[in-house]
C-alpha cells in the first residue's frame, strides 16, 4: 500500500503506530481511512470496467451497420456500462471521500459506527462482485440500468440476468443505506467543538445532503425491485399489464429514486469542488451559505421532478406543466453555485495546478450540461429529445463533465493527504487535457446526433442519413477520453513509485484535514481541537489566530486515544447478507411461482439466515474496546 | 431542408469548423428541426426560444469564466487576496436573474403543454398504431385497412394516432413530423398532427420513424415509414388496400401462393385476397410488393433480400419472433425469443430454398 512509503514524513507519528499492512488487517479495519482507501481501489477497478463497456459501445457505432458485437452484447454493453459507472464506479468513489473526509473535516477520530462502515464497504463489493459475476456465467444483464417494466419481466427477460441486476441493486443499495445512516449520524453527533453546523466544510455539506438523498430515495427503487423478484419468480403482476398491473408503476418508483440519484452523483463532486476552487484561488468560498442552502434546496426540490422523466408516457397536460415547472426552478440553485464559484476565483491569486484545472472544468462543462438540461425540462422539447442522442449528450455533460471532474479534482488534491506523496503535475495535466478534449469531442457530437433524429440503445445505423460523421468523431473523442483517464492512473503509479514525499499541508489549505500529519494517524487528531471559524486552519495560518495550532491538533497526547479493534464481524455479515440475497436466484420460476424452486431457494436461505444471525450475535457481543494484549 | 430552421446548428459548426454534410435534402430523413407538421412547428417555436436563451447565457458566462481564469492568475507576489467571503446583494442578484429567466421560459412552455394537450378534430382520420416486437401495425379504424411499418396519410387533414403496444414500452417517433409518444401496453395514448408541407398529386413525402424506447434486442431494427400524400391520392390508395389485387396466371406467383400456406406463413400473416392468409401474429402483407423496405426498413424490399430474409430472419433482425427456418426450444414450439438451451437440430418452420424462391415471388406480385 502507498501509504507505508511516505510513513517516514512524518515525525508525529508514534513508535508502536507502525501500520500494520496485512491482507488481515485490511479486511477487518474499521479504520475510516482504511475503508476510504478500499472503495478508493474498488470504485477506480469497476470505473475502467465501466469505460471498457463504453469502448465496446462506441467502437460498435463507429460505422453504420458495423459488426463488431452482436445487438445482444451491445444491450448487455450499455446496460452494465451505466449500473456499473452509477452504482460501482462513482457512487463508491464519493463513499471514498466521505468516508476520508468527513471525520477528518468535522474534527472527529472516526465515523460514528466504524464497524458498520466496514460493513458497508464489504456488502457493497460482495454486491458489485455478484452483479459483475453474471458476466462469467454468460448472463449479463441487458433491460438497461433504468430495468424499465414490463421489457424485465419473465415474458421479455427469461434467464437470470435480470435477476442479477435487480438482486444486485438490492444488496448495493443495502450497503448504500447503512453507510447513509452512519455519515448521518457522524455529522449530527462528532462535530469538534465550536464546529457549528455553518462552520462545516461544505464538502461535509453537501455529503450531509446525499446521505439524506440516499436514505430517503433508496427505499423506492428497493419496493421498485422487490416487486419486480416477486413478479418473475413468484407470480405476482404487479407491472405485467395483461394481467392488470401497470408498467408505469415501475417508472414511477424507478424515477422516484433515480433522480435524487442524478444529485447523488452530483453534489459530492459539487462538495470536492467548494474546497479545490477556494484553496487555489486563496480566497475562502464566495456566498459559502449561499452554496450550502443551493446544495440543500437541490436536494429537496430533487424529489418532485421524477415524472420529467416520463413526458413521453403520456400523463396527460396537468403533470406535464407542473413536473416541468419544478424542473426549471432546480436551475436556479443550480446556477447560485456556478455564480458563486467564478465568484470565488474572482479577485483571487488563481493557481493551475491539475486539481484546480479539473475542478475548473467542473463550472464550464456543467453550465453546458445544465443548459441543455434546461431544454428539455421543457415537455415540448422533450418529446423530440426524449431517448435520443441529445439527452445522452446532456447528461455525460452532468455526469462526466461533473460529476467525473469533481471526482478528478479531489483526487489529485486529496491523493497528497490519503497516500503520502504527490502526483506528478506535468503528466497530470496532458491527462487533464486529453480528458478534457476527449469529453468534449465524444459528447458534444452527440448534441448533433440528438437534434438529427438518431435514438439511443440502438445497436446499429444506417447509411445515408447523416449519422455517420458524427459518429465517427465520437468514438474518436471517446478512445482520447480513454487515453486521458488511463493516463491518470498511470500518473498515480509512476508517482507512488517516484515517491515525493507530500507535505502534511500541500496546497495551503484551509480546513481541518491539512493540518493533520501525513500519513493521518490512525486516531487522526491526537486531540480533538476547539474550532473557530469556518477556516479554522487558515485563520490560524494567516490571520495569527490561536484557534488551532497544528501542534496541538496533531502533537501525540499524553495518552494514546481508545480507538476501537479491527472486527472481522462486519465483513462476515456483509458476506452471509449477499450471500442469503443471491439465494433469490434458486427460487426463479420464469414468471410463476415454482415451488420446487422455492424449496431449493428456502434450503439454501435458511441455514445462511441463520449464520447470518448468530453472526449478528456475535458483532454485538463483541466488545470494540475489549484490550487484545499484543495488537494495540 | 432550410438551413435557417436550424441556425444554432448552422453556428455550432461554423465555430468548430466543421462541413454539414447533411445540407442535401435526403441526408437528414430523422432532423427534429425541420417539422412538416403542425405539431412539429409548435415544438419548434418553444425549442427555438431555449435554443437562443441558452446560447447567449453559455456565452455570457464562458466569458466571464474565462476573462476571470485570465485576469486573475497567480501574480506570483505571494501575498493573499482580499479574503472577500461574499456580497448578499449579489447572491438576490444572481438568484433572481435565472427566476426571471425561467418565468420567461416557462410561459410558451406551459401554453405549448395545453396546445398539445388539446383532443384531435372530430373529422381527423383515425390510425391504431400498435407497437410489436420488432415492428408496427397500422390500422385504419373507420376503413378497417390494414398494414405495416409504411403508415400511409393524406397532407393537409388532421391524422389522429391511437398508440398501443402488444407486448413491451415502444415509443412512435417520426422527427420530422413531431414529438414521440409512448406506446404503453395496457393504455391508449394519443398523439395527432396535420402535415403541413404542401405535397403534390403524384409526389408523396416520405418521413422516417424509429421506435425510441428499449424494447428489447432489436430496438434498433423497429423503424418505420410514413407516407404523406395529397389527399385524393391517399384515398385512392386506402381503396386499393381493400380490394384484391388482380390475381396472377404465372406459375411461380400461383406456387407461391400456395408455398405461404403449407410452409406454414399464412399462420402469422393476413393478405386482403387470399383466403386462407388470416394470420394475426405477424404483419399484414397485403399488397407487399408496394412496400419499398420490408423487416420494419431493415433492408430494401428486393426479392434477394425478401428470399433471405425468409430463410434466415434471424441473422437480419435478432430475436425475431418470425420462424423461417430458425430452430425451436427442446419442446419444440417457437417460444419467439433467443432462450438459452434452443436446440439449432431441431428444425422450425421447413422453408425450403425453392419453396421462399417462390414466396417471394409471390409477395413481390402483390400490388
Amino acid at each position: 500500500m502507498a501509504t507505508t512509503t511516505a510513513t517516514a514524513t512524518s515525525t508525529q507519528v508514534h513508535a508502536h503506530e507502525e501500520e500494520d499492512n496485512s491482507l488481515w488487517s485490511w479486511i477487518t479495519t474499521v479504520d475510516h481511512k482504511r475503508i476510504g482507501k478500499m472503495y478508493f481501489f474498488a470504485a477506480t477497478f469497476f470505473f475502467f470496467l465501466g469505460g471498457i463497456e463504453a469502448l465496446f459501445i462506441r467502437t460498435q457505432l463507429m460505422f453504420p451497420r458495423f459488426g463488431f458485437i452482436s445487438a445482444q452484447t451491445y444491450n448487455e454493453m450499455f446496460t452494465m456500462h451505466a449500473t456499473n459507472m452509477i452504482f460501482m464506479a462513482v457512487m463508491p468513489m464519493s463513499a471514498a471521500f466521505f468516508n476520508y473526509l468527513i471525520p477528518l473535516q468535522i474534527g472527529a477520530r472516526d465515523v460514528a459506527f466504524p464497524r458498520m462502515n466496514s460493513f458497508s464497504f464489504w456488502l457493497f463489493l460482495f454486491g458489485a462482485l455478484f452483479m459483475n459475476s453474471s458476466l462469467l456465467l454468460g448472463t449479463y444483464p441487458d433491460g438497461g440500468w433504468f430495468g424499465y417494466a414490463n421489457l424485465t419481466g419473465a415474458k421479455y427477460s427469461p434467464g437470470a440476468s435480470i435477476d442479477f441486476w435487480a438482486v444486485g441493486l438490492l444488496i448495493l443499495g443495502t450497503s448504500s443505506m447503512a453507510a447513509g445512516f452512519n455519515f448521518i449520524t457522524t455529522i449530527f453527533n462528532l462535530r469538534a467543538p465550536g464546529m457549528t453546523m455553518f462552520r462545516m466544510p461544505v464538502f461535509t455539506w453537501m455529503a450531509l445532503v446525499v446521505q439524506f438523498l440516499l436514505v430517503l430515495s433508496l427505499p423506492m427503487i428497493t419496493i421498485g425491485l422487490v416487486l419486480l423478484v416477486f413478479d418473475r419468480n413468484y407470480g405476482t403482476n404487479f407491472y405485467y399489464p395483461e394481467n392488470g398491473g401497470d408498467p408505469l408503476l415501475w417508472q414511477h418508483l424507478f424515477w422516484l429514486f433515480g433522480h435524487p440519484e442524478v444529485y447523488i452523483l452530483i453534489l459530492p463532486g459539487f462538495g470536492l469542488v467548494s474546497e479545490v476552487l477556494p484553496t487555489f484561488a486563496r480566497k475562502p468560498l464566495f456566498g459559502a451559505p449561499f452554496v450550502i442552502f443551493s446544495g440543500i434546496a437541490i436536494g429537496f426540490i430533487g424529489f418532485g421532478v421524477w415524472s420529467h422523466h416520463m413526458f413521453t408516457t403520456g400523463l396527460g397536460a396537468v403533470a406535464d406543466a407542473a413536473f416541468s415547472i419544478t424542473t426549471m426552478i432546480i436551475a436556479v440553485p443550480t446556477a447560485v453555485k456556478i455564480f458563486n464559484w467564478i465568484a470565488t476565483m474572482w479577485g483571487g491569486q488563481l493557481r493551475y495546478t491539475v486539481a484546480n484545472l479539473y475542478a475548473i472544468s467542473l463550472v464550464g462543462l456543467f453550465t453546458v450540461g445544465g443548459l441543455s438540461g434546461v431544454m428539455h425540462a421543457a415537455p415540448p422539447i422533450d418529446l423530440q429529445h426524449q431517448d435520443s442522442y441529445f439527452v445522452v449528450a446532456h447528461f455525460h455533460y452532468v455526469l462526466v463533465g461533473g460529476a467525473l471532474m469533481g471526482l478528478l479534482s479531489g483526487i489529485y488534491f486529496y491523493v497528497p493527504k490519503m497516500f503520502g506523496f504527490m502526483l506528478d503535475e506535468k503528466l497530470g495535466m496532458v491527462a487533464w487535457f486529453l480528458t478534457v478534449v476527449g469529453m468534449n469531442v465524444t459528447f458534444f457530437p452527440m448534441h448533433f446526433l440528438g437534434a438529427m433524429g438518431m435514438a439511443r440503445r440502438t445497436f446499429t445505423y444506417d447509411a445515408g442519413v447523416g449519422w455517420e460523421m458524427w459518429n465517427m468523431v465520437a468514438t474518436l473523442g471517446a478512445y482520447t477520453l480513454g487515453i486521458g483517464l488511463l493516463l491518470n492512473v498511470v500518473n498515480g503509479v509512476l508517482s507512488w513509485r517516484r515517491g515525493v514525499v507530500a507535505p502534511a499541508d500541500p496546497w495551503d489549505g484551509a480546513t481541518l484535514e491539512w493540518s493533520l500529519p501525513t500519513p493521518v494517524p490512525h486516531y487522526n487528531f491526537a486531540k480533538i481541537p476547539t474550532v473557530h471559524s469556518d477556516r479554522p486552519f487558515w485563520d490560524e495560518k494567516h490571520e495569527g489566530g490561536d484557534a488551532v495550532s497544528q501542534a496541538k491538533i496533531a502533537g501525540p497526547g499524553p495518552h494514546h486515544p481508545h480507538m476501537p479493534n479491527p472486527s472481522f464481524w462486519p465483513v462476515l455479515n456483509a458476506f452471509l447478507q449477499a450471500l442469503f440475497m443471491a439465494g433469490f436466484l434458486l427460487g426463479r420460476g420464469n414468471g410463476q411461482f415454482d415451488a420446487t424452486a422455492f424449496q431449493h431457494q428456502l434450503m439454501f436461505q435458511l441455514p445462511v439466515a441463520a449464520l447470518y444471525l448468530l453472526s449478528c450475535l456475535a458483532w454485538i457481543k463483541e466488545d470494540p474496546f475489549a484490550s487484545k494484549g499484543a495488537a494495540h | 431542408m432550410s438551413s435557417s430552421r436550424i441556425p444554432w446548428l448552422t453556428l455550432a459548426l461554423a465555430l468548430s469548423g466543421c462541413s454539414r454534410p447533411w445540407q442535401d435534402e435526403g441526408n437528414l430523413p430523422f432532423t427534429t428541426t425541420d417539422p412538416a407538421t403542425d405539431f412539429g412547428d409548435s415544438i419548434m417555436r418553444v425549442y427555438s426560444v431555449f435554443t437562443y436563451v441558452d446560447a447567449v447565457i453559455a456565452v455570457i458566462v464562458g466569458a466571464i469564466l474565462l476573462w476571470t481564469l485570465f485576469r486573475f492568475r497567480d501574480d506570483g507576489s505571494g501575498r493573499n487576496p482580499e479574503q472577500v467571503h461574499g456580497n448578499a446583494a449579489m447572491e438576490i442578484g444572481w438568484t433572481l436573474a435565472p427566476v426571471v429567466i425561467v418565468v420567461g421560459l416557462l410561459v410558451p412552455t406551459v401554453r405549448t403543454i395545453f396546445e398539445l394537450g388539446d383532443t384531435a378534430p372530430k373529422d381527423s382520420l383515425e390510425v391504431r398504431v400498435i407497437g410489436k416486437r420488432w415492428w408496427w401495425a397500422f390500422e385504419y379504424v373507420r376503413s378497417g385497412v390494414k398494414t405495416a411499418n409504411e403508415l400511409h396519410i393524406p397532407a393537409g387533414v388532421p391524422v389522429s394516432l391511437i398508440l398501443e403496444s402488444d407486448s413491451v414500452i415502444h415509443s412512435f417517433w417520426t422527427p420530422r413530423l413531431g414529438g414521440k409518444r409512448d406506446a404503453v401496453p395496457g393504455r391508449q395514448n394519443r398523439m395527432w398532427f396535420t402535415v403541413t408541407d404542401p405535397i403534390q398529386a403524384g409526389s408523396p413525402v416520405m418521413y422516417r420513424g424509429e421506435c425510441a424506447e428499449y424494447c428489447g434486442e432489436s430496438h434498433a431494427l423497429m423503424r418505420y415509414d410514413v407516407w404523406a400524400h395529397e389527399t385524393a391520392e391517399f384515398d385512392g390508395w386506402l381503396e386499393a388496400m381493400k380490394t384484391p389485387v388482380v390475381a396472377s396466371t404465372d406459375a411461380k406467383v400461383l406456387d407461391g401462393k400456395a408455398k405461404f400456406v403449407t410452409a406454414g406463413c399464412a399462420g402469422c400473416h393476413a393478405i386482403t385476397g387470399h383466403d386462407q392468409a388470416q394470420g394475426i401474429r405477424g404483419p399484414n402483407l397485403t399488397r407487399f410488393g408496394e412496400r419499398k423496405t420490408l423487416a420494419a426498413r431493415t433492408e430494401e424490399n428486393s426479392h434477394e433480400n425478401l428470399v433471405a430474409w425468409i430463410l434466415d430472419p434471424n441473422k437480419i433482425k435478432p430475436g425475431t419472433t418470425m420462424e423461417g427456418n430458425r430452430s425451436r426450444g427442446p419442446d419444440g414450439a417457437n417460444d419467439g425469443m433467443n432462450v438459452p438451451g434452443d436446440d439449432p437440430a431441431v428444425p422450425g418452420t421447413q422453408v425450403k430454398p425453392e419453396d421462399a424462391d417462390a414466396i417471394a415471388t409471390y409477395l413481390l406480385s402483390l400490388k
